[in-house]
């Protein structure tokens, strides 16, 4: 039952005069909807087809185009509505929520940390020793993540924490122009040898966005 | 001096966002639209419904129906 989408949402941002890559998903032109002072991306998808990864990379790639210069709200790939004016209207009845989110994350983008143990899990003599082990490895994961809060308080709008199966997941809303002053700090880390830190970023602020 | 253990990808220059990474957000971040639709990707069906998105591939939710038309029959129902 695949269904035969028409147009392929990539994201909301701010009218701007940048200008938008020349080909989005299937070689097909980035085209611009405006709702007042908003836009969206899209482009047509006529073909009925499975996506590829490509698909999903070649999104990616417009909206890097785009975020490269401001702040977005990107669709989760793939979103796809049945023409213009439902992209239009779905635009239109989100518009206070999407232009007051782009207008706070003006300037701003996200960088995460995925704070993780590295230990292999060790078969234990009991059900206490392994909840006791368990425990001793989120308090240090823990700690990783408030010394890297820490560390970069001054240069951080916002925090968001998400319990993972492995460690947490911290977003930080930074401003663009210390994108890269953050991503020194938090490698700058003392981070215990059982613990591992992906830095990344920057993103669009999607862990900031209002519900 | 940078730690060892934190490794750090993209940035001012580079490129090296890794495809986990990239597949991850487009896929899991961003706005969410209302709609119904199956779709492909990478050679494996995923399912993509509604408000709430869930996004599962049709083999595992498959697997899990037919477990639970077993269990059905093997129950006498």
């Amino acid at each position: 039952m695949t269904a035969s989408p028409k147009v392929l949402a990539y994201c909301v941002l701010e009218r701007s005069e940048n200008s938008f890559g020349p080909a989005g998903v299937d070689g097909q032109p980035v085209r611009l909807l405006q709702v007042s002072d908003l836009v969206a991306l899209y482009s047509d998808f006529s073909a009925a087809r499975a996506l590829t990864q490509e698909d999903a990379l070649r999104f990616h790639s417009v909206l890097k185009g785009a975020f490269g210069r401001q702040a977005i709200i990107p669709f989760r790939f793939p979103t796809f509505l049945d023409d213009e004016s439902s992209l239009r209207e779905q635009l239109t009845a989100n518009y206070p929520k999407y232009a007051a989110d782009l207008v706070r994350l003006r300037g701003f983008v996200q960088m995460e940390l995925r704070i993780s143990t590295q230990q292999k899990e060790e078969s234990r003599a009991s059900g206490k020793e392994y909840l006791q082990a368990k425990s001793r490895q989120m308090r240090s994961v823990e700690e990783s993540a408030c010394m890297a809060r820490e560390a970069c308080a001054d240069l951080v709008a916002d925090f968001k924490e998400v319990a993972t199966d492995q460690g947490v997941r911290l977003y930080a809303l930074t401003k663009r122009v210390d994108a890269e002053v953050f991503r020194q700090r938090i490698q700058n880390i003392n981070v215990p040898a059982s613990l591992k830190i992906v830095v990344s970023g920057p993103w669009p602020g999607t862990e900031f966005l209002s519900e | 001096m940078a730690s060892p253990n934190v490794i750090a990808i993209g940035g001012d220059g580079s490129d090296e966002l890794s495809l986990l990474d990239i597949l991850d957000h487009v896929l899991n971040s961003g706005v969410v639209i209302q709609g119904s639709i199956v779709i492909s990707l990478g050679g494996v069906d995923l399912i993509y419904v509604g408000l709430s998105v869930v996004l599962t591939s049709v083999e595992t939710a498959l697997r899990t129906i037919e477990a639970d038309r077993k269990r059905s029959l093997d129950r006498g129902e």
